[in-house]
């Protein structure tokens, strides 16, 4: 145990041998016993990219079976189907991407906020177990003919409950996150100081916490009825019922939660690689603050009612229309003021920046796809311009995370991930992400069902067009792969002798035996630029 | 250690490098984690009764009667738990400003009649599983499959609110919280509060309105 909150006193008369420290703890009882925030973070980390494996095989499963429209049954039959695609888009939100933000938060906004620990760390170490053992049963459940779809009943519950059991390892370690943002500021960094990753990661967290139960509940709900219910759980709809009741959580406008803290990311590398400082830090904080508020999606879950429901019920109503718009204006307000930051910086070409952009560019495009998918006289929902939204969102996260993993490798990793294959890298996850979305959204507009599999209008078309995006997703897969190898490379080498390598701004790059006096959202760079003082001394 | 708060001359520390700033005001720590945990909490129960008051509406909706015939949801233990609740916001209250003025006693008395409160709650919802007449297993309805689901979680949430209290009244009394610090104190009674109060909901839309 590396964490202690208080040490207790010492006994008179104690021996001299009963006074000397304890032993350090060795080999796994470092990893296993351990509240140190980036050790748990990066225990996140790796464990999200393991699960991120699971979800690319079922995701390629999928894209294989959707080649020949003419129906299923090439590859899999239409259970394993419907249970494939389950897996494969419950592990890679819920196991692989919000749980990489975690990791990466967990690692990175104790240090941005001045913090030598997170809040709660034990909490956070039991989130991370309790993420851990949840996520392998719920993995098992599916190989046990269970999760949504299957036809093992007691498999069916395995899932559910491994699966609330995920839900609560991810809102704890969320709350970790948001009480450290919230109460473990440095003093002089009052919350309109606080770095954009930091603000956005608050922004996520918030959003989570009223999401994410949410989802909890329902599960609850799903386990009983299914358990006690009577055939199968006849009253919410069995199995079946299951991912109804799930699939609201990366829908429209739910979906957005999981790129929130991708504005952040991109918010804090941005002025740091244009080597000036950011616009507007305040309005681009406000930006954030807005999506957040579009992203907050617990009011548009199509399944409360006992009906099969379709995953977007709302649409053609106004607050749908309005979410689906308005969601644009935070986005490209944002974008304007970095643009904005580049255009008056001298900004380098560093892979995090790369990241950056495609990962901006990937979720203005999805937000822009989720505003048509909105216009009912299009009638897109449930076709596969629905999923091509859902995809382009969720990639632009991955994307984004990727740039925070390549921006902030060395206070996280302990170096930095080689720059050179990390730029092309980008590049590919960009034209990968393109070439796996624009197809489906081509194909959407010819009336492919985004599940099933059904095609109304032309068939050669919408097969070529299935092929281009099983491209783009293979394309993804080696990307995500290979860019693991990089992390582990940096994970794994001698820590860096330049600990700040991008001459960061916020406190994180800052050397702790002599941080800089908070006196901007920047005090890193007023230090150099001689707006601020290299003392400690406390602001009030 | 001398500290800043010598009054005569001759106890003035003598080398001021010795002076210890004071504290750092910083938002408390437990109070904002137990906010986020009992928001978490709300938007939980918030699903809960979200689908409990839709698929209700619907079937009523539908000319369907909602409870199924031989369900009788007494008043009386109802009623009782919710005074019970109401009673204990007032002792857990005073268990906070015992704390507060470290009368060990009156702390001890309050805490141990708010959890005596709770468990009679906890008693009668017990009660008034036996009298309601909604089976969990044979014949199994849509009712039964919701309130059992919704009065189970909320006893699982009262029993953790209830060791959540004395877990932070024995850590304030053992000196976690300094002077009239009662930060662990003051966070479990805020989860407490939002505890009863989502009772609130379950009695009146639930219990009452039936």
């Amino acid at each position: 145990m590396t964490v202690t909150e208080t040490e207790a006193p010492h006994a008179p008369g104690t021996t001299a041998a009963a006074l000397a420290p304890p032993r350090p703890a060795t080999g796994l009882a470092v990893v296993l016993g351990t509240g140190e925030h980036r050790t748990v973070g990066r225990l996140w980390i790796f464990t999200a990219f393991v699960f991120l494996l699971v979800a690319g095989v079922a995701g390629a499963l999928v894209g294989v079976e959707k080649v020949d429209t003419a129906g299923l049954g090439d590859v899999l039959d239409a259970d394993v189907f419907a249970q494939t695609y389950s897996l494969h888009a419950v592990a890679g939100t819920f196991l692989f991407l919000f749980p990489l933000f975690i990791g990466l938060a967990t690692s990175v906004v104790p240090a941005q906020v001045g913090a030598s620990t997170i809040a709660f760390p034990r909490a956070a170490a039991a989130a991370y177990w309790t993420y851990l053992a949840a996520g392998g049963v719920l993995i098992a459940s599916f190989l046990a003919d269970g999760g949504p779809f299957g036809s093992d009943g007691e498999a069916v519950e395995l899932f559910v409950a491994a699966f609330v059991a995920v839900l609560v390892a991810l809102t704890l370690g969320a709350i970790c996150v948001g009480t450290t943002a919230v109460a473990l500021r440095v003093p002089g960094m009052g919350l309109h100081r606080a770095p954009l990753f930091t603000w956005s990661s608050l922004v996520t967290v918030a959003v989570a916490v009223l999401t994410l139960p949410v989802l909890a509940g329902l599960m609850v709900l799903v386990y009983v009825d299914h358990r006690y219910g009577g055939d199968g759980g006849t009253f919410l709809g069995g199995s079946e019922g299951v991912f109804q009741r799930i699939a609201w959580a990366w829908a429209q406008p739910n979906v957005y939660l999981f790129a929130i803290p991708v504005l952040g990311i991109v918010g804090d590398i941005v002025p740091v690689t244009a080597r000036t400082r950011l616009t507007k830090h305040r309005i681009a904080m406000g930006c954030i603050g807005a999506f957040g508020v579009f992203a907050f999606g617990a009011w548009a879950m199509p399944s409360v009612s006992a009906e099969s429901a379709t995953t977007l019920r709302y649409v053609g109503d106004v607050p749908f229309y309005a979410f689906s718009f308005l969601v644009l204006l935070p986005l490209l307000g944002l974008a304007g003021l970095l643009a904005d930051t580049v255009r008056r910086g001298s900004a380098r070409l560093a892979s995090p920046l790369l990241w950056g952009i495609a990962a901006l560019l990937m979720l203005l495009a999805g937000a822009a796809n989720g505003a048509l998918v909105s216009i009912e006289p299009l009638d897109l929902v449930e076709t596969t311009a629905q999923s091509s939204q859902i995809h382009y969102v969720l990639l632009a996260a991955l994307l984004g995370l990727f740039a925070g993993l390549a921006h902030w490798a060395p206070p996280v990793l302990g170096r930095v991930v080689a720059e050179v294959p990390s730029k092309g890298l980008a590049a590919l996850g960009l034209v990968g992400t393109v070439l796996l979305c624009l197809p489906d959204l081509i194909s959407g507009f010819l009336d492919q069902l985004w599940r099933l599999g059904g095609v109304t209008d032309d068939v050669d078309a919408v097969e070529a067009l299935n092929i281009a995006s099983i491209a783009g997703g293979a394309l993804l897969v080696l990307v995500a792969i290979a860019f693991l190898g990089l992390v582990l490379q940096a994970a794994m080498g001698d820590a860096d002798a330049d600990p700040d390598p991008w001459e960061g701004h916020t406190l994180e790059w800052a050397d702790p035996a002599a941080p800089p006096a908070i006196t901007s959202e920047a005090p890193l760079y007023d230090a150099r630029h001689g707006a601020g003082t290299t003392t400690t001394e406390a602001q009030p | 250690m001398a500290t800043a708060t010598a009054t005569t001359p001759d106890r003035l520390p003598l080398h001021l490098d010795d002076v210890q700033p004071a504290p750092l005001r910083r938002p408390r720590v437990l109070l904002v984690g137990t906010s986020l945990a009992a928001a978490a909490s709300v938007a939980f129960f918030g699903a809960l009764f979200a689908t409990y008051f839709a698929l209700r509406a619907e079937r009523v909706a539908a000319g369907e009667v909602w409870l199924p015939e031989g369900t009788n949801i007494p008043l009386s233990p109802g009623n009782m738990s919710m005074i019970t609740l109401v009673m204990s916001l007032v002792t857990v209250q005073w268990a906070v400003h015992a704390g507060k003025v470290r009368d060990r006693g009156h702390a001890y008395l309050a805490l141990g009649l708010t959890v005596l409160f709770g468990v009679a709650h906890v008693v009668q919802m017990g009660y008034l599983f036996t009298e309601w007449g909604l089976p969990l297993n044979g014949e199994v309805t849509l009712p039964a499959v919701l309130l059992y689901t919704i009065f189970g979680a909320h006893l699982a949430m009262v029993a953790a609110a209830l060791l959540f209290l004395v877990l932070m009244l024995l850590r304030s009394l053992g000196g976690q919280f300094t002077g009239t610090d009662v930060e662990g104190l003051s966070a479990a009674a805020l989860y407490w509060y939002v505890t009863v109060a989502l009772f609130t909901v379950i009695w009146y839309g639930i219990l009452i309105v039936k």
